[in-house]
């Protein structure tokens, strides 16, 4: 048996254990163990299993990471969504569609202290869904909305998914982060442009407004519950820009100010406190599991030489830059429909990274890519994976045909989105140009 | 009886893991923030932050394992499991709390090597300050064995589901 045999012989492996329901960290740190006993002996293949899983988790760069989470955690606990939700309704729920123009805003602000997208949809799922039927607004429409607007957290800082690819690719979180800025407000608005031309175009979607009329001092007043979110926002990500501080240190000043902004609203009581770091501990510990996996699934591909074998097939089938981001959008897709985003990247990076090295493809402009990616992956039926958030906040109020057609039309725009994004790098790579601290 | 008394003690240490687990983060934040605060508005950065918190994050991720794995918050694809029967699927489950025993033996195991080895020759982490390395080392050990304890429980109800199941029908 060559290497590069026993190198194919475990992906066909890991998909087999994944098929059968193992946990994916456990799939590809088994596969990998039994594939580097059989490589370089069992000996080394412990010494391995000794070191990595340690050296993978006490790194202080990523310290980001369950802090982002603790971050999004305490923002969802502390009913910040509510009075983000509440200040947008009163700004623009007098509009046609205001609604959805709500749910796209809300949640758009919600992404700026929350890095999880299925977090984000199951809250505006919540939140939003009851009042748009209320109002008379279009099911489909409104679950679509919600599923796709949930996804701006992978896009907008602190967003986990970039710095999980960040972590894998070694390449800077500060710059991803930033990156995500401009691509990530660019989704918001061509979705708020898609409601405004679908309301014209077809007004039964949204019933003639009959909500309640506010002063603008009450609009003003309802910004009230708004500032902490912009302080936080102009904390964290100020502070990656300016170079005051590193992304680790960005992720316990953002925890620690939306754990003040909690405290004040909910007081110092144990069960949110301890509901919340608990939830933050499971999360952080599952994407930590599976990169621990991963790692060791990762130094068996190097061994054996699958992913230099894969990158000069790549390289040799696929002329151009085009060719390959289609290829690579494509396969990101169908896997979105099976896998989470974190085990996507786990398994897919080690190899799909090198071949973008070696077209010599920005690698901070590759991660928007993916990151968009993935977007549109988790909102695609059957399977996406904010489309299953979405039906379980949903309840009895969602079925999931509905919420299957309600998704093309935000489907089209990211694909539109997707498009520009390739387009115009210059989207996401100024901003980490400019950035200072780098 | 006693089975099941074991089988709940394993899931209380589980959810003690996961209460350090959820402090180790909470310390994390506010040595993380205080560092910031301290080092920007009085310049003087609180020494061993960064080790420190290299440390915690070990404990926090490694003990939350085993209480993931009771909570069945380890991802997994259940595509085709979700659409068999419920015996077929109780068996593949089975397969699953096996392959996770044995992944996190493994871990506990080197895990214990490495950790006792630090130990022994009292390891530090040379900084501003000399941080020891050796108890989040001994620690992440502990975390694993716990995961593993839990998948063996784990193991044990389900096989008494799947046979009372058969024995029901």
């Amino acid at each position: 048996m060559t290497t590069f045999e026993i190198g194919i012989g475990s992906v066909v492996g890991l998909f087999a254990l994944l098929g059968m329901g193992v946990p994916v960290a456990v799939s590809l740190g088994l596969v990998g163990f039994v594939g580097l006993c059989i490589t370089i002996g069992p000996s080394f293949a412990l010494s391995i299993v000794q070191t990595a899983p340690y050296s993978a988790v006490a790194n202080y760069s990523w310290a980001v990471l369950p802090l982002f989470v603790l971050m999004g955690t305490l923002a969802a606990s502390s009913g910040m969504t509510m009075d983000l939700f509440r200040a947008a309704n009163m700004w623009l729920g007098r509009i046609r569609g205001g609604l959805y123009l709500t749910v796209i805003v809300g949640s758009a602000g919600f992404a700026a202290a929350s890095g999880s997208t299925v977090v984000n949809s199951v809250v505006f799922t919540r939140l939003a869904l009851p009042e748009m039927l209320k109002y008379g607004y279009s099911r489909a429409i409104s679950l679509g909305c919600i599923a796709a607007s949930g996804t701006f957290a992978a896009m907008i800082p602190p967003s986990l998914t970039m710095v999980i690819y960040a972590i894998i690719t070694e390449q800077s979180i500060g710059k991803l982060l930033l990156a995500g800025v401009f691509p990530g407000l660019l989704s918001a608005f061509l979705y708020a442009v898609l409601i405004l031309s679908m309301v014209r175009l077809k007004p039964s979607i949204s019933p003639q407004t009959r909500h309640a009329k506010y002063t603008l001092k009450q609009k003003i007043h309802s910004l009230k519950g708004v500032w902490g979110i912009v302080v936080l926002v102009i904390l964290v990500l100020g502070g990656i820009y300016a170079g005051m501080f590193p992304p680790s240190a960005a992720g316990a000043v953002g925890a620690f100010g939306t754990f003040l902004i909690a405290l004040m609203k909910l007081g110092l009581k144990k069960d949110w406190i301890m509901e919340s770091l608990e939830n933050s501990a499971a999360v952080a510990c599952t994407i930590f599991t599976i990169l621990i996996g991963g790692l060791i699934f990762s130094r068996l591909l190097v061994i054996t030489g699958v992913v230099s074998q894969f990158v000069d097939f790549i390289a040799g089938s696929v002329q151009s830059t085009g060719g390959l981001l289609a290829l690579f959008s494509i396969m990101y897709i169908v896997l979105g429909c099976y896998l989470d985003t974190a085990s996507i990247m786990v398994i897919t990076l080690p190899f799909v990274f090198p071949v973008i090295v070696k077209f010599g493809i920005d690698p901070i402009w590759f991660g928007i890519i993916f990151v968009k990616l993935i977007e549109i992956s988790v909102i695609t039926p059957p399977v996406g994976l904010n489309l299953y958030a979405v039906l379980s906040g949903a309840g009895k109020d969602a079925d999931f045909k509905d919420l299957a057609l309600g998704v093309i039309p935000f489907l089209v725009t990211d694909v539109v989105t997707l498009f520009i994004l390739i387009w115009f790098p210059r989207i996401s790579t100024w901003l980490p140009e400019t950035m200072i601290g780098k | 009886m006693s089975s099941d008394r074991s089988t709940g003690y394993v899931d209380t240490f589980s959810r003690l893991g996961a209460l350090l687990s959820g402090v180790a983060l909470l310390l994390m934040m506010l040595i993380g923030a205080a560092d910031v605060i301290f080092s920007k508005l009085f310049n003087s950065p609180i020494p061993g932050s960064f080790e420190a918190t290299e440390a915690l994050m070990v404990v926090s991720a490694f003990m939350a394992i085993g209480y993931n794995q009771f909570k069945r918050g380890h991802i997994s694809v259940t595509l085709f499991t979700s659409r068999m029967k419920k015996t077929p699927a109780g068996v593949f489950r089975l397969i699953s709390h096996f392959m996770s025993f044995v992944f996190f033996f493994l871990l506990a195991w080197q895990g214990w090597i490495y950790g006792l080895h630090s130990l022994e020759v009292l390891e530090y982490e040379s900084g501003l300050i000399s941080f020891p390395v050796y108890p989040a080392k001994l620690l992440a050990a502990l975390g694993a064995s716990l995961a593993a304890l839990q998948c063996i429980a784990d193991f044990v109800r389900k096989v008494r589901e799947i046979v009372g199941n058969e024995g029901a029908s």
